[in-house]
């Protein structure tokens, strides 16, 4: 509903011409609708600005370039629903899972600079950690997330969250010696797949082993359908990702949270290891 | 030849399912009043799993005593009703000699049925007889639509999709 809404009591009648069946107009629904229901969509927003306002770190014009992904990702789906004119159920439930995603990861880089303990396993459980909260917090807020499947629904997002973390990890390990981000990109695509893939082949066949009954005949066409759609999940992640890999590859700031958090080679910025580099 | 098998199979049990022009056998006959209108199909399902299909039916037809559940009600205009995959069936009884009202097809009136998801109203539109049965259309050429109105003035509006 509109802001314009406001308070009070709505009135949704819905009708149709069914001839002599019965009357066109229908019996009148009635709704208590507050003007707070609207400010949830604002959430993201106050959640991915937190970390901006309140890290020291982060009291810098150039951090602020965290949001800039955000707003492009925004402005791409806004787009994206013009272009298909998705129903406007199917627009909001997937529009609210696409920008907690990218709130998530907006907190995330805002705080990358913290995940730098000496303890990779403490590092890795502290990101994942947050960037579950910000996208549970994003979702509840949204409507998406009821009580009906909500288990799944959080189980669902730490394996996403997991299997990104983790093809960023393995992405970077590929490029410790030989580091550009040509080819810190292509290893994530190759990662991003294969992890999305694997995580959710598993996480799929569990669940339907658990939680539903079918029969044994069925399974071999589950399972090439469950490859197919989390190939496609991953291929979808990895080009939401994009437009923060460009705010990581060309913000100083955001380039040396990266290289740090994810131990990959620092630019030297020292001459004189840069004329013995040139030497090599 | 694969896809016959099951068409074969289902003329050979519609043939074999008593109609409306079956008189029960047993004597003692029990009167279902159909209270609604404009009914071209009704099809009940028995408790011993047998199939009564009645066409264009009138104002009541006779059945043998039991338990019944209305299966499927096809209505004028296409709309249908299919009770096969109800979890909870409304089964009513009909004793020997006895008559049971059921009220089925037009009027039927249009609802809606509102769940907030956030700041989202999520909208689903019925079209019911009187006992709240829904029935369906696959005439796609004449969408529901509705009307949001707050204090008599009308705030928003649209028609419903599909499915």
């Amino acid at each position: 509903m509109p802001f314009s809404a406001g308070n009070g009591e709505l009135q949704i009648v819905a009708g149709q011409n069914i001839g002599s069946l019965g009357d066109a107009k229908g019996l009148p629904t009635t709704v208590q609708w507050k003007w707070y229901y609207n400010l949830p969509g604002l959430v993201f927003g106050v959640l991915a600005l937190l970390p901006l306002v309140l890290a020291r770190e982060n009291w810098n014009f150039r951090a602020w370039a965290a949001l800039v992904p955000l707003l492009v990702i925004i402005v791409l789906w806004n787009w994206m629903k013009l272009l298909f004119s998705p129903s406007s159920s199917t627009a909001e439930y997937f529009g609210v899972m696409i920008i907690a995603l990218a709130t998530a990861w907006t907190v995330f880089w805002s705080l990358a600079g913290r995940f730098q303990s000496r303890s990779k396993v403490l590092n890795f459980t502290a990101a994942a950690v947050v960037l579950w909260v910000m996208m549970s917090a994003v979702l509840a807020a949204g409507g998406v997330m009821q009580t009906s499947g909500l288990l799944s629904m959080l189980i669902s997002q730490l394996v996403l969250i997991v299997a990104w973390l983790a093809s960023m990890i393995l992405s970077a390990r590929r490029c410790r010696k030989t580091y550009s981000p040509k080819r810190f990109m292509a290893w994530l695509f190759l990662w991003t797949m294969l992890t999305l893939t694997g995580f959710t082949f598993v996480y799929m066949v569990v669940f339907i082993l658990v939680f539903s009954s079918v029969s044994m005949a069925m399974i071999p066409r589950l399972l090439i359908g469950l490859l197919i759609s989390s190939g496609l999940f991953g291929f979808i992640l990895y080009l939401l990702n994009l437009p923060f890999m460009v705010l990581v590859f060309n913000n100083s700031i955001y380039d040396e949270r990266f290289r740090k958090t994810f131990g990959l080679p620092m630019e030297s910025n020292n001459p004189s290891e840069l004329l013995a580099s040139c030497g090599e | 030849m694969r896809l016959c098998i099951p068409f074969m199979l289902v003329a050979i049990l519609g043939a074999a399912a008593p109609t409306a022009d079956d008189p029960p056998k047993d004597d003692a006959v029990c009167t279902l009043v159909l209270d609604g209108g404009s009914i071209e199909k009704l099809s009940l399902e028995s408790d011993r799993g047998e199939e009564k299909i009645f066409i264009k039916p009138s104002e009541s037809v006779a059945l043998e005593p039991g338990r019944y559940r209305v299966a499927e009600i096809a209505i004028e205009g296409g709309y249908t009703y299919s009770g096969l995959f109800r979890t909870v069936s409304q089964w009513f009884t009909l004793a020997p000699g006895g008559q049971h009202r059921l009220r089925a097809g037009s009027p039927l009136t249009s609802r809606v049925e509102v769940e907030r998801r956030g700041r989202i109203l999520e909208l689903n539109y019925k079209l019911q007889d009187a006992a709240g049965r829904s029935y369906r259309s696959n005439d796609r050429s004449n969408p529901p639509s509705f009307i949001v109105t707050k204090d008599g003035k009308q705030i928003g509006g649209g028609t419903f999709d599909y499915g």
